[in-house]
């Protein structure tokens, strides 16, 4: 690289930024897009999907100002999930499944019952690689969905979410 | 006379001579031997044992030793190979949150989908 090119190369990073609204579909997201969800604007920070098998579910890690969370989709839904506090369920995870096998039908999150939908092992799959995850989906009665993700014997993630139309999400943006 | 003489003197002080050399040699590589075998090798190479062929009788000849054994699985592991195997049941009639998986159902080939 040659003098001039450095000095041009220099004022090029300068350069703000172009950003294009490339529509609403969460088909389309990539690493870096911004997304608002709900008044909210989130910024997709890593992509991937649970492969359960003989399906997959598309999964995008975002993150706001405040915290982070997960956009999923799967063939009948879009799931908008954040990161909670393991403290707001009514049992630690870690020492329940050393005593049991699997975790209780109904459980106790932030007060309130939630019922256990889904509960499978899968890949979570990245650039990065893959990692073995068991996930369990519990629903209350007004739609509330409450994930429990295990990713070893004693690293777990909660998270609170619900469903999501298409049209909640607005704004998509791509950094050029 | 006087050569034959000469002759004589000169084979014998030659064959005293490469006898003297040889057994210079011999004693070189004698000491070079002895300190070869004293800091550089191993005197003699410890024999293997032969596998008794009567392993029912003598299982603790045949123990595997605890470093080859494979670690045991964590709970985790084994929890998640369970959930692996009886996922694969549950994704053909139900969907994560109680909706029939009919669409997976047929695309999964069992009604020859994809």
């Amino acid at each position: 690289m040659g003098f001039l090119d450095k000095i041009f190369s220099f004022f090029k990073k300068k350069e703000k930024k172009e950003e294009t609204v490339i529509g609403y579909s969460i088909d389309e997201l990539e690493k870096g897009d911004i997304v608002e969800i709900a008044g909210e604007t989130w910024e997709v920070i890593e992509k991937g999907y649970y492969d359960y098998g003989e399906w997959k579910e598309k999964s995008f890690r975002i993150r706001s100002s405040r915290s982070e969370g997960f956009l999923s989709k799967d063939e009948e839904g879009i799931y908008f999930f954040t990161e909670d506090d393991i403290r707001n369920l009514s049992l630690d995870p870690i020492s329940y499944l050393k005593k049991e096998e699997d975790l209780p039908e109904e459980i106790s999150f932030k007060g309130r019952p939630f019922r256990l939908k889904f509960s499978a092992g899968a890949y979570y799959v990245t650039e990065k690689g893959s990692s073995p995850v068991i996930v369990w989906d519990f629903e209350d009665t007004e739609g509330n969905l409450l994930e429990i993700l295990q990713w070893s014997d004693e690293d777990f993630e909660v998270l609170s979410g619900r469903r999501l139309e298409e049209w909640e999400i607005e704004n998509v943006l791509r950094r050029g | 006379m006087f050569y034959a003489e000469d002759k004589g003197y000169s084979f014998i002080s030659l064959l005293i001579a490469i006898i003297v050399i040889l057994i210079i040699i011999n004693i070189v590589f004698s000491v070079f031997s002895a300190v070869r075998t004293h800091y550089w090798e191993v005197p003699y190479t410890v024999p293997v044992p032969v596998p008794y062929p009567y392993p029912e009788r003598y299982p603790e000849r045949y123990k595997i030793p605890e470093h080859y054994q494979k670690e045991e699985k964590s709970k985790f592991e084994e929890r998640f190979e369970k959930k692996r195997s009886s996922s694969r049941f549950q994704e053909r009639f139900f969907s994560k949150f109680g909706r029939s998986r009919i669409s997976g159902f047929r695309t999964s080939g069992f009604f020859g989908g994809k």
